[in-house]
């Protein structure tokens, strides 16, 4: 499988913040990748930065974001901005995190649904008409018809967000980025929209990137999973290889804080607080927090991505060696 | 929306209503005899009384609202102690005047203030934004009677493209009508432009960091759609309240600017009233910024029904 989407070497300095240090991971068509990470480790800036969404920010990022098209890769980072603005929409889409404030409260839904088919696939009249019933079909939204004439504060939070996942598949993009799509909704909610995805990813074969603080959520539904901190990937590997054999102490933390049905266990926490202002630092980015700090190199030296046993599928970032 | 219409209109009923006693009470309780001061020189202790009687002031407080408010439900706004005449029909002769000015300084204000505002808050913390701000407080901060004499020097006196001062109707000469509004025009036009300029920014600065036009980026379309569709759009609605008000402020008579060019709008005439204590016309005038104010209001509050669904909800 050849990738179709990602970021190579990806940096990103706002003043002295390094907010993403040397960022790397590609999806495949058909593929989900997870990005995991708690808030401020650069998990969605990653996304955004390689699609031009930050372009105040421009300047200050180096590195490489592609897109495959047709065979031919396409480097994002070195393009104008209105050839980036073509992609957007047409062969990427994005999914938001809060579909109440994501979506244009003074638009109904055929008008911001529309906006970007008659742009990117110039339908319009009849065909558009169509296509319009058909994508809301698509996402499982009854009464299209009435639906498209509504405004997002007559639909509910789960078909409000069915209504951004369908404008982002109106022009059948390549690529899916789904940036927290779960975290503003009830749980059950929540589930019907990871198994739409789940569904229409088999239907279109898209590549799906998931990003998400919740690993167990992710867990679920990735085919890899990249786990991010203070900026830094920490590890990335295959889901079961990640829930089977975690080679980071930040992953093992992460796994050991999910809660239990167990009562008579403590729920596990990480102590300390994620960093609030990541300066780039020449020893391990979790080196404040980590319970293990077991060689001396941890406090001096910036540990390199090693891949785990010589498998060159599973890479972490760490000098421990964990049990 | 005609429920929501009908609504507002019973609002302001009772709140002119509640103007009516206010300016009533503050008017009688000014210092000053506006007979007297109607009598001037003819002077003498028999017109006096007659003329006492006649316009009603010698009747108690209470029965002299009650005949004006039922004038008021008549139209009838009383008779001026000065001119004789009925208050409304000087009312209408000023309002052409002041109408004229109003719409001009308001429309001038408007094509300033959006493209000014949007481009400052786009380029947020930068010069072109430094600029505006600059140009906005000074606008904010200079007296209106200065700026207006700033324009008569350099217009009239030093370029002499324009008259100085005076009015003539539109219907007695369109060309000559525009010539004598620009000067007033821009003072009041550019005043007001300032106001608004800082509203449609600050509005501008919310959305564009809003979320939503986040997802308009997203979906690729071209900058000014995002601006015009996604931005200015949903940045509407405060700068339409401001803009509102201030036209309506110019409704009720720019007085400083409109003494300083001798223009015979509302202002002029309210200026008047105050100075010889004409009861009937000074509570005409403000009756008439009153419902300015309050059907301005609604016509503004109606248009964002029309733009923004949730108003109505």
């Amino acid at each position: 499988m050849s990738a179709v989407f990602g970021v190579d070497n990806l940096s990103l300095k706002i003043g002295k913040n390094q907010i993403l240090r040397e960022v790397s991971w590609n999806v495949s068509r058909g593929e989900t990748l997870g990005i995991v990470g708690e808030s401020g480790s650069g998990k969605s800036m990653s996304v955004l930065a390689a699609s031009g969404l930050l372009p105040k920010f421009r300047k200050n990022i180096t590195g490489d974001a592609f897109l495959a098209l047709e065979s031919e890769q396409q480097s994002l980072l070195d393009m104008p901005s209105s050839e980036i603005r073509k992609l957007r929409g047409s062969r990427i889409g994005f999914v938001f995190q809060d579909p109440q404030s994501s979506l244009n409260p003074l638009m109904t839904v055929e008008q911001q649904l529309s906006e970007m088919i008659k742009l990117h696939m110039k339908l319009k009249g009849k065909q558009l008409q169509e296509r319009l019933e058909e994508l809301l079909e698509l996402v499982g939204i009854a009464d299209p018809e009435r639906r498209l004439k509504a405004y997002p504060h007559e639909l509910s939070g789960g078909m409000r967000q069915r209504v951004m996942i369908a404008i982002a598949l109106s022009c059948d993009p390549d690529v899916l980025i789904a940036d927290e799509p779960t975290t503003a909704l009830d749980v059950t909610i929540q589930a019907q929209i990871v198994e739409l995805v789940q569904n229409l990813q088999k239907r279109l074969g898209m590549a799906v990137v998931w990003i998400s603080h919740d690993l167990s959520l992710v867990g679920q539904l990735a085919d890899r999973i990249v786990v991010m901190y203070g900026g830094e990937i920490l590890e990335s590997c295959e889901t079961k290889q990640l829930f089977a054999n975690p080679r980071h102490p930040y992953t093992q933390a992460l796994l050991a804080s999910k809660p239990t049905m167990d009562k008579s266990i403590k729920l596990s926490t990480i102590p300390g607080s994620p960093p609030l202002t990541t300066e780039a630092v020449d020893r391990c980015v979790f080196y404040d927090r980590c319970q293990f700090k077991s060689d001396p190199r941890c406090a001096t030296e910036r540990p390199p991505l090693t891949a785990v046993g010589g498998d060159e599928s599973h890479l972490v970032r760490t000098f421990c060696e964990v049990p | 929306m005609i429920k929501y219409v009908a609504r507002r209109i019973s609002h302001m009923v009772v709140v002119l209503f509640g103007v009516s006693i206010a300016v009533f009470s503050l008017v009688h309780l000014v210092p000053g005899d506006p007979i007297r001061v109607a009598l001037g020189t003819r002077f003498n202790e028999e017109t006096y009384q007659a003329l006492l009687v006649s316009s009603g002031l010698d009747r108690p407080l209470l029965e002299q609202y009650v005949t004006y408010i039922f004038g008021l439900l008549q139209g009838d706004f009383g008779v001026s102690f000065r001119s004789g005449g009925p208050v409304s029909e000087v009312l209408f002769e000023r309002l052409p005047a002041t109408v004229s000015l109003a719409s001009f300084g308001i429309i001038l204000a408007i094509i300033i203030a959006i493209p000014l505002g949007v481009i400052a808050a786009l380029n947020d913390g930068k010069a072109a934004d430094g600029g505006i701000r600059v140009f906005s407080q000074i606008g904010v901060s200079l007296p209106d009677f200065w700026t207006a004499m700033l324009f008569i020097l350099l217009l009239s006196a030093t370029l002499q493209i324009l008259p100085s001062s005076g009015y003539v109707p539109f219907g007695e000469d369109p060309v000559q009508w525009l010539r004598h509004l620009i000067i007033p025009g821009l003072t009041v036009g550019l005043i007001a432009s300032s106001i608004i300029t800082r509203y449609v920014r600050s509005s501008v600065l919310e959305i564009i960091n809003s979320d939503h036009v986040r997802t308009a980026e997203s979906k690729g379309l071209s900058r000014s759609r995002v601006i015009r569709q996604h931005v200015l759009r949903n940045a509407l609605p405060p700068i339409m309240t401001i803009s509102g008000v201030q036209f309506a402020t110019m409704l009720g008579g720019v007085i400083v600017v409109e003494v300083v060019v001798a223009w015979p709008g509302l202002g002029r005439l309210v200026f008047d009233a105050v100075a010889t204590r004409d009861y009937p016309v000074i509570q005409g005038v403000v009756m008439l910024i009153a419902v300015a104010f309050l059907v301005i209001n609604l016509l503004v509050d109606v248009l964002q029904a029309r733009l923004d669904p949730r108003v109505l909800r």
